[in-house]
């Protein structure tokens, strides 16, 4: 250092409060040096497409995440189905709940797409601010995740062990009297003809766009990780634009993952995206199941 | 990944220069510096809707510092504060000058610690005060305070003479 050095009038003078109004000379030399340090940078053209591509992998990242650990939270919610008709458990438990008929919410929107199969029925699930209901087949169970995280959702599952290749899979049937329980969570392996379904609330404003201008349809993809890792070998993804009085439309992402569908499960996959819609207001309460019926 | 939205992409656009010579002060190298940015433009993107109406580029750029702070917390990569600089001897009127000031001022901002080099960067290079520094920061003024007082502390003790890395000679006020 040498003995002429300019930063010196930052030592504090005087008291604690006001020292850098006494040295706003030396400050503005700080600001001066700041500025002549910054380099001349590249700004790359494709900027934006590697903003877009990150912001897809974190999508991803955050559906693969959530798949992956059942209960984690984050954006994701999930629901398995060991097959579409399986008959609820008569004692499930406080945190599940079979589907139910529906009880025509005050609010809904009135759906006006195609028509849903009457043997669907209504279940609930909790997205942040929004309550979405889908139908599904009678059997299907839902569970509310407690996560933290402001975007967690509902897990829907089957009963553990209430068909025999659930029962293979996923142990004897076991109470879940909580949503930490790990019997709550989803097996590791898929039966067959079995299915994950994940609700997904997207905050993507270019895709409420194109979605908007197009019929909602679910296309199948190859199969993602998080659905090949439980088996999974046919994969569909749909988007369902959804809205409620008073609130900017939401647009949620059905991800269906199918172990050696049926004919008929495959079937159920564009019911139940065009059955999607806003229920209710605001989310109540986070980590409490909301069964319909 | 859908297209983007138009008002978000000319926001990129018009802030993008200027959010990255933050993050570059804030990261010390032209790379990371992008990536930085990337990473923040990307967390913004989804809530583009909300962010828009109020202030953009003070949400942009607070994201872009909390992301830095919380990088550094995670993923230690080997940076340790220095007490000894290479002790630069530029002349005036070299022509290497300005990449001298750029090493040695770069040098003594990233030998603080990353929640000291956001406070000197936000009040310094970005002109914001204690308050909006607290805000962007997520503490209290007297935090801010104190930061910045440690921090120019330590370069009060780093950084050489103005008179060597300037040009013009010294100025009467020193």
């Amino acid at each position: 250092m040498t003995g002429t050095d300019p930063l010196d009038a930052y030592g504090r003078a005087g008291g604690e409060d006001d020292w850098g109004d006494r040295d706003g000379a030396a400050e503005e030399e700080l600001r001066i040096l700041l500025q002549r340090a910054v380099p001349a940078l590249d700004d790359p053209a494709d900027r934006m497409e590697r903003i877009r591509a990150r912001a897809a992998r974190v999508r991803r990242r955050r559906r693969a995440a959530a798949l992956a650990a059942g209960l984690t939270g984050g954006l994701l919610v999930a629901a398995l189905v060991a097959a579409p008709a399986i008959a609820p458990a008569p004692d499930r438990g406080a945190a599940l709940r079979p589907a139910g008929p529906v009880s025509a919410p005050a609010s809904a929107t009135p759906s006006d797409g195609p028509t849903v199969p009457d043997e669907l029925v209504g279940i609930t699930i909790g997205l942040r601010e929004w309550n979405v209901v889908a139908r599904v087949p009678q059997g299907w169970f839902s569970q509310a995740s407690d996560a933290d995280d402001p975007e967690g959702g509902v897990l829907l599952t089957d009963p553990p062990g209430q068909s025999p290749q659930a029962t293979a899979q996923s142990g004897p049937p076991t109470p879940c009297p909580t949503t930490e329980s790990d019997a709550c969570r989803l097996p590791k392996l898929l039966p067959v003809d079995g299915a994950v379904l994940s609700f997904l609330k997207v905050d993507d404003p270019g895709l409420v766009g194109k979605v908007a201008a197009e019929p909602a349809t679910a296309r199948e993809q190859a199969p993602e990780k998080p659905c090949l890792v439980r088996g999974g070998n046919r994969e569909f993804v749909g988007h369902k634009l959804i809205t409620r009085p008073g609130a900017r439309a939401a647009l949620i992402e059905l991800t269906v993952c199918l172990r050696q569908p049926s004919d008929a499960t495959v079937g159920l996959v564009q019911p139940v995206l065009d059955s999607i819609q806003a229920v209710g207001g605001a989310t109540p309460s986070r980590g409490t199941p909301t069964p319909l019926g | 990944m859908s297209d983007a939205n138009p008002d978000f992409e000319e926001f990129v656009a018009a802030c993008g220069p200027k959010l990255l010579r933050v993050a570059w002060l804030l990261t010390g190298d032209p790379h990371q510096a992008e990536d930085l940015l990337q990473t923040a433009f990307a967390r913004v993107w989804p809530k583009w809707d909300r962010v828009a109406i109020d202030r953009p580029e003070a949400y942009t750029r607070k994201v872009l510092v909390n992301c830095h702070v919380s990088w550094w917390r995670r993923r230690w990569t080997g940076e340790l504060p220095h007490g000894e600089l290479p002790e630069p001897v530029p002349t005036g009127g070299d022509p290497y000058e300005e990449v001298v000031v750029e090493q040695v001022v770069a040098q003594a901002v990233r030998a603080l610690p990353p929640r000291q080099r956001a406070v000197v960067v936000l009040r310094y290079f970005e002109d914001l005060s204690v308050e909006e520094t607290a805000e962007v920061l997520r503490c209290s003024t007297g935090t801010v305070k104190s930061q910045t007082h440690r921090a120019l502390s330590v370069l009060r003790g780093r950084l050489p003479s103005r008179e060597l890395l300037l040009t013009g000679g010294p100025r009467d006020r020193y």
